[in-house]
């Protein structure tokens, strides 16, 4: 079943046209990468997927419920992360999550603890009772997975929740959206590939306003496999000792060779004749598209 | 109802932990205090400056200062009363608008029009409590030194002025949750305030608008009768279940 369906939106603003005719599905149980560079629309996307902003054309489900704009009933099935969340900094962390799971209908008895799981989950269980207003970008973003979570939704939208935090803060997170991976389904937007490759297992990428490429993440890749291997020397005399024994092949650097269209036995046969050439490369490997260059491939066309 | 009681609580929790609610209470304490004091104090400053106005030739005859002299005071100084509460509470929806903190709460389904309804609750009840608090501390003290100090028509005339208070602010409430700058909506409110104050000079209209609700002080003098008053009172009470129900309606169609 599909968590969340988009059919056809659109959007624009003013003379833009940031959306056109977007579909995209979210199976359930799935980590979503939602990727598309800066200005996309994927804030955009997230919102009319709330119902915060209207769309000018198309239809948006959630748990098959019609999302209507201004309406608030959808909401919730979801928790929503903003890309840079704001809370009321005379509250402190529990006081927070009182109010948002109450008001997310989490029975009272219900909410302490849920808030304290929620609190040691994202590692703010010693900052519980320091007022907001005081938070690090970081504490703040892990603060804003726990209110999101409170309610326990079936579908977690996190709107770039990396991108403003340093190496250590974008590894919290990574980890927090592991650990719940067995909870709920998210969809997660970013523009930073190397996140999306730690986590995501379905990723959908958003270029001129409508989906460019999207699938399980392996399948993209093999979809867009390129064939070929490529030998790289420690010195540049080896890698033209080797172009000249074995054709076919072009320089990427002057010590690394590409075979772009070579199978996987003629890969065999390039390492035997290595060994039997005596010549030691520094690597040699299948070639394997990376996501940066499935993106700059995508955006290209 | 649960919702709109968290809610509430959070309205509340702000006034106090922003001090906002203290600022109120000893701002409205200090007009509260301000009016008995000063017309217990105008004979003695004038009889301070006696001999100095005696030399240019001024002689001050017996000045006899009465309850009616701090009420005078009191209605005087109700301008101010409304023109701080506005401005207090012009940035209570652009401030979530402008800065995002709505957007985790709307997201968990609670109604936009309970996030308004908490929002007019707390401002209405900021606004009673400190007017409240400033016409007691005037009545009490004005009790204090001239014993009765609950005039005829006193009643009248501080409900009128308390509802002038509600109609302004629900008005504001309806810019501003419509608005995204609270700076418009105090404006916008002056507006319709000059306005309504522009169109009484009309006197077929008079008593039937809003300003007229700042002239309570004519009830204690005489100058007015309870049938000159009562139709303002009406139509601001109507003005303000419509002010309010725009304000609910304003934040719904709110691009967030």
């Amino acid at each position: 079943m599909d968590v969340l369906e988009l059919t056809g939106v659109t959007k624009h603003f003013g003379e833009r046209e940031v959306l056109k005719d977007l579909s995209l599905r979210v199976p359930e149980g799935a980590i979503y990468g939602f990727i598309g560079e800066n200005g996309a629309g994927k804030t955009t996307t997230m919102k009319i997927i709330l119902g915060l902003l209207a769309a000018d054309g198309g239809e948006v489900r959630i748990c098959g419920e019609k999302v209507s704009y201004g309406g608030t009933r959808t909401n919730r099935f979801v928790g929503y992360l903003p890309d840079v969340p704001e809370f009321y900094g005379y509250l402190n962390p529990r006081e927070y999550l009182a109010l948002c799971g109450g008001l997310a209908g989490v029975a009272p008895d219900a909410l302490r603890p849920r808030a304290e799981e929620l609190l040691a989950l994202v590692g703010l269980t010693g900052s519980a009772s320091r007022r907001i207003g005081g938070f690090s970008r970081g504490m703040k973003q892990r603060l804003g997975i726990a209110q999101a979570l409170i309610h326990r939704p079936k579908l977690l939208i996190c709107d770039e929740p990396t991108s403003a935090l340093d190496p250590a803060g974008r590894k919290d997170i990574i980890d927090i959206l592991r650990a719940i991976r067995s909870e709920t389904t998210v969809l997660f937007s970013t523009h930073i590939l190397p996140d999306i490759e730690r986590v995501c297992d379905q990723i959908g990428l958003l270029h001129g306003g409508r989906l460019a490429l999207s699938g399980r993440l392996e399948e993209v890749r093999a979809m867009h496999a390129k064939s070929g291997f490529v030998v790289e020397f420690a010195e540049e005399g080896e890698a033209a000792t080797f172009l000249s024994a074995r054709a076919g092949g072009v320089f990427d650097t002057p010590a690394r060779l590409i075979y772009p269209t070579a199978t996987r036995v003629d890969m065999l046969s390039a390492m035997s004749q290595l060994g039997s050439m005596g010549l030691c490369p520094l690597k040699i490997e299948q070639r394997e598209p990376s996501l940066e260059s499935l993106f700059m491939e995508a955006a290209a066309e | 109802m649960r919702q709109l009681s968290l809610l509430l609580r959070k309205e509340l929790l702000e006034l106090v932990r922003t001090r906002k609610a203290m600022v109120l209470l000893i701002v409205f304490g200090i007009f509260g205090i301000m009016n008995p004091a000063l017309a217990k104090l105008t004979p003695w400053m004038l009889s301070l400056m006696g001999e100095s106005l005696a030399d240019q030739g001024i002689t001050i005859g017996a000045i006899s200062v009465t309850a009616l002299t701090a009420w005078t005071q009191y209605f005087k100084n109700l301008m101010m009363e409304y023109i701080l509460i506005l401005a207090m509470f012009s940035g209570v929806f652009a401030q979530e608008y402008q800065s995002g903190t709505l957007i985790n709460l709307l997201s968990k389904g609670v109604s936009r029009g309970r996030v308004a309804a908490s929002k007019l609750l707390a401002v209405l009840l900021g606004w009673s409590v400190s007017y409240w608090f400033a016409f007691g501390i005037t009545l009490g003290y004005s009790a204090y030194f001239w014993g009765d100090a609950l005039l005829p028509g006193i009643w009248l005339a501080a409900v009128g002025a308390y509802v002038l208070g509600v109609w302004l602010l629900t008005l504001e409430l309806a810019f501003a949750s419509a608005l995204s700058s609270g700076m418009y909506a105090l404006l916008l409110t002056g507006g319709v305030y000059a306005l309504f104050f522009a169109l009484g000079m009309l006197p077929q209209l008079t008593r039937f608008l809003p300003p007229r609700l700042g002239d309570g002080l004519m009830l204690l003098t005489g100058d007015m009768t309870a049938a000159d008053f009562l139709p303002a009172l009406w139509l601001a009470l109507a003005l303000s279940l419509v002010q309010s129900a725009l304000c609910l309606a304003g934040i719904r169609k709110k691009q967030l």
